[in-house]
């Protein structure tokens, strides 16, 4: 169930209105993993079970491993508690798509993906990591952990919290704060607009060139691709910014997931300004663990533990070869951008190009490489995409006949939205009559877009892009 | 300031290359330019070879502030 559903509204509205009527504390953290299993239950009934066994598996491994005093038994109990959690997410991800799912007997439903597991089990994980390390004290109440797994306004897709930065928070469910809470009704509206207006809006444009494939022409794929890095981007940075809203709406402050990034002035800063929590979870769970094991191997270890980071990245999409691709690509790309940052900066600094030609070349270089390499991504699989590239090199490039009026609308207020944030441009500045008119349009398109696709038979809201990671 | 913190000092102001850094137990990566994870490894070998001893990955990845590191650090130096 999308999160830019009426239903998902309607049952976010009972849920803030009903949850301060609740003793503060216990009975409120324990309403929240109630609710959130029972939203789960709803669109995962046949997975509900896999969310419960590894929110069970990992609370129980932090206590165990908090509790192990001799450093061996510790080291062991991490990491048979390590391995039982990520085992699910392994194995709906790898082993049941390679089986077809049929040789163990599953019904079909039940051998799907469930929705949301990545995210949930990328949670337990740095949870247990972080009990392991000593930084993160075990939960003893079951119930407050099945909250922090559960919370249902990030449950699906992220933004992936650390055990440190939510469950102290869980106390002060349904606390209202006014400030807090606007900023979250703010938070709410604007990835409502830009999921359901901008997202969408672009998406079945993006469908229909690439249900062609390599078949459309080339001007058409290189829009259809331009248009696709701005639609993923909407939709999950949409999502995120809908769960942070939802979040403070009940009194808690989730992590941010995208800082503009595609105004970064390069493939690392790109790096960390989408999906961030992911990011950061990578850099403290894979990149830095694997640096410091290689740190004696010189500028080869560091290139070895770029590199391999960003195929796991990759891989984690899927067991499809494309994302495999993905990563390498990327991979190679961090390195050598890493391994060649100073003289690189050194260089254009004596060139004398101005800064401001310098900023904008690198912003468009940073996003056409992020976009080339989205090909990979939206395309069925590694065979189209290198077709799909091929016909990008050799053209011809026929005039479009694909909508560019709405799109381009959709991307120019992305976009304007990106620069306002950079400059740290909140509604706040604006006049209240300013203020409110940009909140009535903002939301009134958006029910017009739901009323219109109603009207026509469309779908009223899709499902997010990252639902099925 | 005593010789240990005078030298863990020297190490820091080298390898984030600021002279006048001062270093305090508090101290996170965040309040510090340059230091991010790349610039931390380096930071982690300097004071390996600074004072002859080793990290282990997880003893690294748990510190969280400067403060944490040193008494790693200590707890490793011959009385």
């Amino acid at each position: 169930m999308s999160t830019s559903s009426p239903q998902y509204l309607a049952f976010l509205a009972a849920v803030v209105l009903l949850l301060p009527m609740l003793p503060r504390g216990g009975p409120r953290i324990a309403a929240i993993a109630i609710v959130s299993c029972a939203w789960y239950a709803i669109f995962e009934r046949s997975h509900l079970a896999m969310l419960a066994l590894i929110s069970a598996t990992a609370w129980v491994g932090g206590v165990v491993v908090e509790r192990m005093r001799g450093d061996q038994s510790k080291r062991a109990a991490f990491t048979v508690a390590l391995g039982l959690t990520l085992m699910p997410l392994f194995a709906f991800k790898y082993v049941v798509p390679a089986t077809g799912g049929a040789a163990s007997g599953w019904t079909l439903a039940a051998a799907a993906l469930p929705v949301g597991i990545s995210f949930y089990s990328f949670q337990a994980a740095a949870y247990l990591i972080d009990v392991f390390i000593g930084v993160q004290p075990a939960e003893p109440r079951f119930w407050r952990f099945a909250a922090f797994m559960s919370f249902f306004p990030q449950l699906t897709a992220g933004p992936i919290s650390r055990g440190r930065q939510l469950l102290p928070q869980l106390p002060h469910l349904g606390e209202f704060d006014a400030v807090r809470a606007v900023a979250g009704a703010r938070a709410l509206l604007l990835g409502f607009f830009m999921k359901v207006v901008i997202a969408d809006s672009i998406a079945p444009v993006v469908e229909d060139v690439y249900s062609q494939g390599a078949a459309a022409s080339a001007t058409d794929l290189l829009l259809g691709t331009i248009y696709f890095s701005f639609q993923v981007y909407a939709d999950f940075a949409g999502y995120s910014l809908m769960a942070i809203g939802a979040g403070r709406l009940l009194g808690v402050e989730l992590p941010q997931n995208f800082a503009q990034p595609y105004l970064s002035q390069s493939l690392t800063e790109y790096w960390r300004t989408w999906h961030m929590t992911l990011s950061a979870w990578v850099r403290d769970y894979i990149l830095t663990p694997l640096q410091l094991s290689w740190r004696r191997s010189g500028n080869i270890g560091l290139a070895a533990a770029i590199v391999v980071t960003f195929v796991v990245v990759g891989v984690w999409h899927g067991g499809a070869w494309k994302f495999f691709w993905f990563g390498l690509i990327h991979g190679v790309l961090v390195m050598v951008a890493t391994l060649t940052a100073r003289r690189r900066s050194r260089f254009w600094l004596r060139s004398g190009v101005p800064q401001h030609a310098l900023a904008i070349a690198r912003v468009l270089g940073t996003f056409s490489v992020v976009t080339l390499t989205f090909v990979l991504f939206r395309s069925a699989g590694t065979a189209e995409a290198v077709a799909i590239y091929r016909r990008l090199m050799t053209g011809p490039y026929p005039p479009s006949a694909l909508p560019l009026l709405w799109p381009g609308l959709a991307i120019a207020v992305l976009i304007t939205g990106d620069l306002l944030a950079r400059r740290n441009f909140t509604p706040d500045r604006l006049p209240a009559a300013a203020r409110w008119t940009l909140y009535h349009a903002a939301a009134s398109t958006g029910l017009a877009v739901f009323l219109w696709r109603y009207l026509s038979g469309n779908p009223v809201a899709n499902q997010f892009i990252y639902y099925k990671f | 300031m005593t010789d240990f913190m005078t030298k863990v000092q020297g190490i820091f102001r080298e390898v984030f290359d600021q002279p006048s850094l001062e270093i305090y137990d508090a101290m996170q990566a965040k309040d510090v330019e340059g230091w991010d994870s790349l610039t931390h490894v380096t930071l982690i070998m300097a004071i390996e070879e600074g004072f002859g001893i080793q990290f282990s990955t997880r003893e690294v990845m748990g510190f969280q502030n400067v403060g944490e590191m040193l008494a790693s650090l200590r707890a490793k130096l011959p009385n």
